[in-house]
């Protein structure tokens, strides 16, 4: 099936510009790593709703002209193919290009372009309801991965739990166990970023993880917190007992790039993310845990010859 | 079964990097990665489409001191080995 096939009814008819008409006029700026985003040409509806899900993350008038600027754009909803949404898993088409990167999915098409400054757009049908923050957040996540990107940093499928002021991100397969880790964590006292996606990045040779309003059954709050200066970055496994080894910085890299989503696919931009990702590892101590059920991961951390 | 007389190809979708004396290959389609040690990485590099294994071998017998017999029973083997995790193809073996 080529680009767009599953989701669109006229793939070639995929927007050639980041143009269109809008559902309204309004903006609205929000603070998410890599940003702030500049979200333009929304309806009131749709600004309430954003305004809502970001919350404290949205930014006054003043932070409008220094940003990332993400158009959204009216589409019919005759341009979509209908999805029967029983048991069908969330996905999504990708046209990478050297210039520019383009997403199809359920009711919404969007572009990610270097024009040559990062900027994107997404049509969608306009309502607020029936979907719309699922299929703007769907696209936005991987507008911040790209932004991150170009900053040196990268957006992981981790868990990161703030301990004594530094950040600690796990990583690993889905069901490797990161939300079992944020929520045993949680229980200790400590702070979870979030169980699902992580934003890390490097400034003035210091790495840092940053809370991301994208989390999935915990760190779900638009609390303003961090970032936090990294302690570690650990590749995660269910084992019979709580250990701990290092990992060479290839080996971090190889496993790192498996959670790193949208981009790990995308042939043009590779080669950055694994150079951002080598940078990473060695600025980090990295390393595998095995962890039990019942066991404490944090003393096997924390504990001085680890 | 990879012989001296093989040409093997990498993958279209195949990407690697060297990272201090390890290599770092993707298959960007399944999202995967792994670890390849100095030897195997250095095989993967000479793997160009046209060379046969017993070139390769030829050409590492002159970067390292070992024994030849010892080599190219490595290289064979790693070549079959990058063929099962889905790196290389072999159209001719």
């Amino acid at each position: 099936m080529g680009f767009g096939e599953q989701f669109l009814t006229e793939p070639a008819l995929f927007p050639a510009r980041l143009a269109g008409a809008t559902a309204g006029d309004l903006s609205l700026a929000v603070d998410v790593p890599g940003g702030p985003y500049l979200i333009q040409g929304l309806s009131r509806s749709q600004l309430e709703a954003l305004s809502e899900r970001y919350g404290e993350r949205c930014l006054g008038s003043s932070a409008l002209e220094a940003s990332i600027a993400l158009e959204v754009f009216a589409a019919l909803p005759n341009e979509f193919i209908g999805i029967d949404r029983t048991g069908w898993t969330n996905t999504l088409d990708f046209d990478y290009g050297e210039h520019a990167v383009r997403i199809a999915g359920d009711r919404v098409m969007a572009q990610i372009a270097w024009r040559p400054e990062l900027t994107a757009a997404l049509w969608t049908p306009p309502e607020a309801g029936d979907g719309f923050l699922e299929r703007f957040e769907n696209c936005f996540r991987i507008l911040v991965a790209y932004r991150l990107l170009e900053l040196g940093g990268v957006v992981l499928h981790s868990s990161g739990v703030v301990s004594a002021g530094k950040a600690w991100v796990f990583f690993g397969h889905s069901g490797a166990g990161k939300t079992t880790i944020a929520r045993r964590s949680l229980s200790t006292g400590r702070t979870v970023l979030s169980d699902d996606i992580n934003a890390l990045f490097i400034d003035d040779c210091v790495t840092y993880a940053a809370k991301m309003p994208f989390a999935g059954e915990l760190g779900h709050t638009n609390e303003r917190i961090g970032p936090f200066p990294l302690a570690a970055l650990n590749r995660i496994e269910h084992a019979a007992t709580e250990w701990w080894r290092p990992l060479s910085t290839a080996q971090a890299v190889a496993a790192l790039l498996s959670c790193a989503p949208f981009l790990n696919t995308d042939p043009y931009r590779l080669p950055r993310l694994m150079a951002n990702l080598e940078a990473l590892a060695r600025g980090a101590r990295t390393g595998a845990l095995g962890f039990s059920l019942g066991g404490d991961i944090w003393a096997t951390l924390e504990a001085p010859s680890t | 079964m990879i012989s001296d007389e093989t040409v093997l190809h990498r993958l279209s979708d195949v990407r690697f990097r060297a990272v201090e004396d390890e290599t770092v290959v993707i298959r960007q389609e399944a999202a995967e990665a792994l670890v390849l040690n100095e030897v195997a990485g250095r095989i993967l590099e000479l793997v160009d489409g046209r060379s046969t294994a017993a070139e390769i071998v030829g050409t590492l017998l002159d970067e390292y001191a070992i024994d030849a017999d010892a080599l190219r029973a490595d290289v064979l083997s790693y070549l079959n080995e990058l063929v099962e995790t889905g790196v290389l193809t072999a159209p001719d073996s």
